[in-house]
């Protein structure tokens, strides 16, 4: 888990051309949108495309998506759940 | 009475980019390469900047370079108007997203920038501009219509000032010429500006 929560960090950073920033400087439980890294809403978009290209998971709930994209840890969390099923 | 003169002036050709005449970057020939050195010179913490798209940093770049030192108060936000021409609008943009379309690999951070006015909204949105904007395109710089619109901004719609940029990029030519206009600097002289423009 651990290892698919630093190669989120690096996709996020690589993904979303987050420069100056590192893997080291984004905390597990850091919130992804508002006063932790400041990711916006075609942000939430790139990472929806994110995991359906790289883990094969999709989201298709506004909902769920809030919940799955509040930091690293519960984004790790909904694809190691539904990458096992 | 006509308050239109030009205070502040910013050039990019190329990758060589010009603030006020003084050349502050030459270029390498790579576009990305070259307007990330560009922005480097103006010493700005403004990450954002690298996640846009190649014409909005073009904006971004000239903006940032007529504004700097301004006071960051209700003057600037609340009394600056923009005027964006360009051939090309957002042409770069629109044909990433036509080849991502072709490839399957859409990308929002991609289709999100084509409309030309996206850029605009940037610029606005970096230095919290609430003033009037106009985003137009059309086939060169015109002039007389330049100097109407930016005369308008200032004694039509009581602006202190008013950004009159022109940016293009397409087909790995790139180029911008931004001019903060308002009260107090050298009179608007059309010979200047067509030739800032070539």
């Amino acid at each position: 888990m651990n290892e698919l929560r630093q190669e989120l960090k690096k996709e996020i950073i690589q993904h979303l051309n987050l420069q100056g920033t590192t893997p080291e400087s984004i905390a597990d439980d850091m919130p992804l949108f508002g006063e932790g890294l400041g990711l916006d809403s075609i942000d939430v978009l790139e990472l929806i495309v994110l995991l359906d290209r790289k883990y094969g998971v999709r989201i298709s709930d506004p909902q769920q998506g809030r919940e799955v994209f509040r930091n690293v840890t519960t984004m790790a969390d909904f694809i190691t759940a539904n990458t096992s099923k | 009475m006509e308050r239109l003169s030009i205070l502040r002036t910013a050039r990019y050709r190329n990758g060589r980019f010009e603030v006020d005449g003084a050349v502050r970057a030459t270029g390498t020939g790579d576009v990305d390469t070259d307007l990330t050195a560009a922005w480097a010179t103006l010493g700005t913490n403004y990450d954002r900047f690298h996640r846009t798209d190649r014409l909005a940093r073009l904006v971004l770049l000239c903006a940032e370079a007529l504004l700097a030192g301004l006071p960051d108060d209700d003057d600037l936000h609340e009394r600056t108007g923009t005027v964006l021409t360009g051939r090309h609008g957002s042409m770069d943009s629109d044909l990433r997203h036509y080849e991502a379309l072709r490839q399957g690999q859409v990308s929002p951070a991609v289709f999100v920038y084509t409309l030309p006015n996206i850029a605009l909204g940037e610029l606005t949105i970096r230095h919290r501009l609430f003033g009037p904007g106009l985003c137009l395109l059309d086939e060169g710089p015109d002039t007389g219509r330049l100097r109407d619109l930016c005369a308008w901004m200032l004694d039509g719609e009581g602006m202190h000032r008013a950004i009159c940029g022109r940016a293009d990029i397409f087909a790995g030519e790139v180029s911008a010429t931004f001019m903060l206009t308002g009260d107090g600097g050298r009179p608007w002289n059309n010979d200047e500006v067509d030739t800032l423009h070539r």
